[in-house]
């Protein structure tokens, strides 16, 4: 499905909330190009191998992000020390704006969560 | 993120796991395809890295595969794609859409037919008598044959018997045989049992209730329990043990109320106290609808007479093993029946023994075909029925041709013509099931009540719930069936209207004519062999009737008594009772003529013997056996019956033992064992039993037995009087004149001997007859219905083409008339238009006529198939209601305004 025009895109808040793995998706994305199977590995040492995003399902996601617009495929390039040619992602302008709007909406949660008591003020 | 020195191809994934991801969309697979393997083979490599086991990554990854194939699956279709493509110039349709389209299509048809009413209703009411009247004869086929019994398992039960193998007759079987089979286990469980008449006493009027003296394993060869108290079991079949009864569920609830105490009650039959120690349920009126069973208490099994090998005297019942089938029990059978026939080749040579499934026993042979018969009849209509809501539909299509080429104009498809044509004929279809369900409702009732009593199960036949799933089966197919033409013919239409081609309404039109004159002509021929079947019935069912019974029907009665043993245990009682009663009632006023017989004519009932007779002086070897039916008689009984004494005299009172052994003989006796010389005064005797050379004094005329259609059958009387004091008789009088109560004097006089002694199956000789007939009766009466059925439709057929034709060549009448022909020449002309197609119906329908009724030969008396009176018959009627179809349409040519024809194109 080819990503909608931007004069067709909608503002960021609109999508909100993301899913909780499609803001995953978009964060290990943020870091940079990625293919698909650095994401999973991102994903799963960041939670600690809690959470092992098989192929079907990551790209499943994948997809709906790409037809909203909120990533795209990067250049194929070579892997630096292999022959190979792999797909790789990255984030979109717009994708980056829906990032944070996202990750905004959820530290504001997460002061509310403080405030509440229901866990102990972090660093920032 | 490393992956090591691999490379791209060096993984092959598996067959399967191709051939899963080649199940994903195909906009999915181009744009992540690619990846996803790249991901899998990561995958697997960090697997064997980090020795994680491989089972763990396949399974993860397959199903996660299958997950994604079905999700995005579900996102192509569930997509309303906001914008269209190219390459598919329609949206695509969501399942509710396609719901809506379909309902839509079916109120437009249902309005559309709402408006032509006369087409609407006759093609429903053509269609429900074709569905009702197949439904209804459903119904009765499978109560009759095709419902099993209310046993478990009941198509295990059979009944063996015995067959002579060079005629195929079917006999009862002995008791040595049964002993055989019980004691080698060739069933599960087997039992005997011999039928007998009762008389019930109490302090009313006795009652003769059927009964059955039973072998130990007889309920349990059915496979049905008591209701109340117990079965009979084997401490009941020593002769010391009292006398226990079972009685029957009908006869707790007639004669005792139901009361629940009926258990240890006493009860009198045949003059005997006996203890009623159980009830049964109401299932259990098969094999024999008797209302007491008593256990069969033979003196010894080691008896000489027990152990006779051609005593048939016993009717059996029986199990199958579990896990055998019917041939292998009919293996052993034989098996054992051969080894009898050895040792014992004059009177077991050439016999067997042969399992019949119970029901197929109960039916015997000819009502099956009789059924199966009726039902291909009504199948004739039905397919007569479809012809005509077909041509009815193409009629109709013709004339919305306009319509049609409106639609193809806007660009219906074929398949979407062909689906208004299907909806339209499935609403039709389902119009005429409804109505033809109530149609059955009341077809059924009515052959029920008009059928033979004595057809098993055909009292409970009515619609359940087979019958009802099979008119709606039916009502669906005869849609598709007569659904058909009107669809063919609008796709050919479209096609004529795509390719453009000019004329396309007349060409449509006259393919259109082609195919009602063709389905005209099927239905003639369908008619053609529905009259012939209809003719060849009624023909029988009047030869039957003329036919001559061998003896005078007029005023006379018969009822049968069976006279209890303990009382009239001595012969000379029996013959003393019978003389009296004879007696009695010959001197009654209002009596012409009594006597008493073992057996009733016309298969009024009685009990007779098989048996063998060789005349004296000759070899008493097969060679010179005369097979023969033993009756008994007291004097008087000829004259009452009414059948001519051709020679010689009837019995005498000094007929008795002190008297010579004396017989009378039938004329058809007389001829096979003595030919044409003169019986009187020879003698023969009965060669397997009674021994006894008996001297013919009389000969007495042919009587139809068993039936009207019965064939000849040799038959011999002897008295009572002479050492065959059976304790059953048939009280045969003849009345003066039909005002005469005969039945009131015969009980009188009954009452006046004995009055413990029961009347039964009182009937007429009319009535014996009309009974005996009953089947062939019915059969004839349905077929006759549905031929009479089939010929209107037929009329209505010829007819809807004609007026058609003649609609439509209104120009060339016209013109014709213009051109100086006659009305009558005109009018000619049309109604030379059926002669093609009723002497094609009529030879075609001949033809299949002469195929079917081979195999429905038995069944008619007297009559075969080439019966040229039934022919002609048939042919001319076809001819003249053909006539009378055409007449009104040809008229109506001959009636055109030529002018006016020809300015109205």
């Amino acid at each position: 499905m080819p990503p909608l025009p931007k004069s067709a895109w909608p503002e960021p808040e609109a999508l909100l909330p993301l899913k909780s793995v499609d803001t995953l998706i978009l964060t290990m994305l943020a870091a940079g190009e990625r293919h698909g199977y650095g994401i999973r590995q991102d994903i799963l040492s960041h939670s600690d191998g809690k959470i092992e995003l098989e192929a079907g399902n990551l790209y499943r996601h994948m997809r709906r992000l790409e037809s909203k617009g909120l990533i795209e495929e990067a250049p194929q390039r070579r892997d630096a020390d292999a022959d190979e040619r792999r797909i790789y992602h990255r984030l979109t302008p717009f994708g980056h704006r829906v990032l944070a709007a996202e990750v905004l909406r959820l530290r504001a949660l997460v002061r509310l969560a403080v405030s509440r008591q229901i866990i102990a003020p972090g660093r920032a | 993120m490393t992956t090591g020195p691999a490379r791209r191809n060096a993984i092959r994934f598996p067959l399967a796991w191709r051939a899963l991801v080649r199940l994903l969309p195909r906009e999915f697979l181009a744009r992540y395809g690619e990846a996803i393997g790249d991901f899998h083979r990561d995958r697997l490599a960090e697997a064997r890295r980090s020795g994680e086991s491989r089972f763990r990554v396949w399974r993860r990854a397959s199903a996660d595969l299958l997950a994604l194939v079905v999700v995005e699956w579900w996102h192509v279709l569930a997509a309303r794609p906001s914008v269209r493509t190219v390459s598919s110039p329609t949206p695509r349709l969501s399942a509710e859409d396609r719901m809506s389209i379909i309902v839509q299509e079916a109120a437009q048809a249902i309005r559309s037919l709402r408006r032509s009413v006369a087409f609407t209703g006759a093609a429903v009411v053509t269609l429900a008598l074709g569905i009702g009247s197949t439904t209804a004869i459903f119904s009765v086929v499978r109560s009759v044959l095709l419902a099993p019994l209310p046993f478990p398992d009941a198509d295990r039960i059979v009944e063996p018997d015995t067959r002579k193998l060079a005629t195929n007759e079917t006999w009862s079987v002995t008791y040595a045989d049964f002993m055989d089979w019980r004691d080698q286990h060739v069933f599960a469980q087997v039992a005997v049992y011999q039928p007998a008449n009762m008389d019930l006493t109490g302090p009313t009027e006795p009652v003769r209730v059927s009964a059955a003296a039973v072998s130990p394993q007889f309920f349990g060869a059915l496979g049905v329990r008591q209701q109340l108290g117990r079965s009979l079991n084997a401490s009941d079949y020593a002769l010391d043990a009292g006398y226990p009864v079972v009685i029957s569920d009908r006869l707790w609830r007639s004669q005792f109320g139901a009361r629940p105490d009926i258990v240890g009650h006493v009860v009198e039959v045949n003059a005997i106290k006996r203890t009623v120690v159980g009830v049964m349920p109401a299932e259990a009126r098969w094999p024999i609808d008797a209302d007491l069973w008593v256990p069969l208490r033979l003196t010894s099994e080691l008896d000489p007479d027990v152990q006779r090998r051609d005593n048939f005297v016993f009717e059996a019942i029986a199990r199958l093993e579990p896990g055998a089938s019917l041939a292998s029990t009919s293996a052993d059978m034989a098996t054992l029946a051969a080894r009898v026939a050895a040792e014992h080749p004059d009177i077991r040579g050439g016999v067997t023994t042969v399992p019949t499934p119970v029901i197929q026993a109960m039916l015997g042979s000819t009502t099956p075909r009789a059924l199966w018969l009726l039902l291909g009849a009504v199948t004739l209509l039905l397919l007569i029925g479809c012809v005509n809501v077909a041509n009815l539909q193409l009629a109709r299509a013709a004339a919305r041709q306009r319509e049609i080429a409106v639609r193809v104009a806007l660009g219906a498809s074929r398949w979407r013509l062909v689906r208004q044509s299907l909806v339209e004929s499935g609403a039709l279809g389902f119009a005429g099931g409804l109505l033809g369900i109530a149609i059955a409702i009341w077809l059924v009732k009515g052959i029920v009540a008009i059928a033979p009593q004595d057809v098993p199960r055909i009292a409970t036949a009515s619609l359940d719930r087979w019958a009802l799933g099979f008119a709606l089966a039916i009502s669906l197919g005869v849609s598709l069936l007569f659904g058909l033409a009107p669809a063919v013919h609008a796709v050919r239409q479209r096609d004529h209207l795509a390719m453009g081609e000019g004329g396309a309404r007349a060409s449509a039109g006259r393919s259109s004519a082609r195919m009602r004159r063709a389905l005209v002509t099927v239905e003639l021929a369908l008619s053609v062999v529905l009259l012939v079947g209809a003719g060849l019935a009624v023909r029988s069912i009047t030869r039957l009737r003329r036919v001559d019974t061998g003896f005078d029907r007029r005023n006379v009665l018969t009822a049968s008594i069976s006279l209890p043993g303990i009382t009239y245990d001595k012969p000379e009682k029996v013959v003393a009772f019978m003389d009296q009663l004879r007696e009695r009632l010959a001197g009654a006023p209002g009596i012409q003529a009594a006597g008493i017989a073992s057996a009733s004519p016309l298969g009024a009932g009685g009990f007779y013997l098989g048996r063998e007779m060789v005349a004296e002086g000759r070899d008493p070897s097969p060679a010179n056996e005369v097979s023969i039916n033993w009756n008994v008689a007291t004097p008087g009984y000829f004259a009452a019956l009414g059948v001519p004494l051709l020679a010689g005299r009837d019995f005498r009172l000094t007929d008795d033992t002190a008297a010579p052994p004396v017989m009378i003989v039938n004329q058809t006796f007389a001829k096979r064992m003595f030919g044409a010389e003169n019986p009187i005064g020879r003698r023969a005797m009965s060669s397997r039993d009674e021994k006894v050379e008996r001297e013919i004094i009389g000969v007495v005329g042919d009587v139809k037995y068993f039936a009207a259609a019965d064939s000849s059958r040799a038959l011999v009387w002897v008295p009572y009087a002479q050492h065959n004091a059976w304790h059953q008789g048939i009280i045969t009088v003849r009345a003066r004149g039909g005002g005469v109560n005969a039945l009131a004097i015969v009980r009188r006089e009954l009452h006046a001997l004995d009055p413990n002694i029961a009347l039964a199956n009182v009937v007429t000789m009319d009535e014996a007859l009309s009974r005996s007939m009953a089947g062939d009766r019915l059969v004839a009466i349905l077929l006759a219905t549905f031929a009479s059925l089939a010929l209107v439709l037929a009329a209505i057929g010829v007819f809807g083409v004609l007026s058609y034709a003649v609609a439509q060549r209104t120009r060339e009448m016209g013109i014709r008339l213009a051109l100086g022909a006659r009305p009558r020449d005109v009018r000619r002309l049309v109604a030379g238009e059926t002669a093609p197609m009723v002497c094609a119906g009529v030879v075609v329908g001949l033809l299949a006529a002469f195929g079917l009724a081979r195999l429905a030969r038995s069944l008619w008396y007297e009559v075969g198939p080439d019966d040229p009176a039934t022919l002609v018959g048939v042919a001319l009627v076809l001819g003249v209601v053909a006539v009378v179809a055409a007449l009104v349409p040809a008229r109506r040519a001959g009636r055109v305004d030529p002018v006016i024809a020809m300015r109205n194109e």
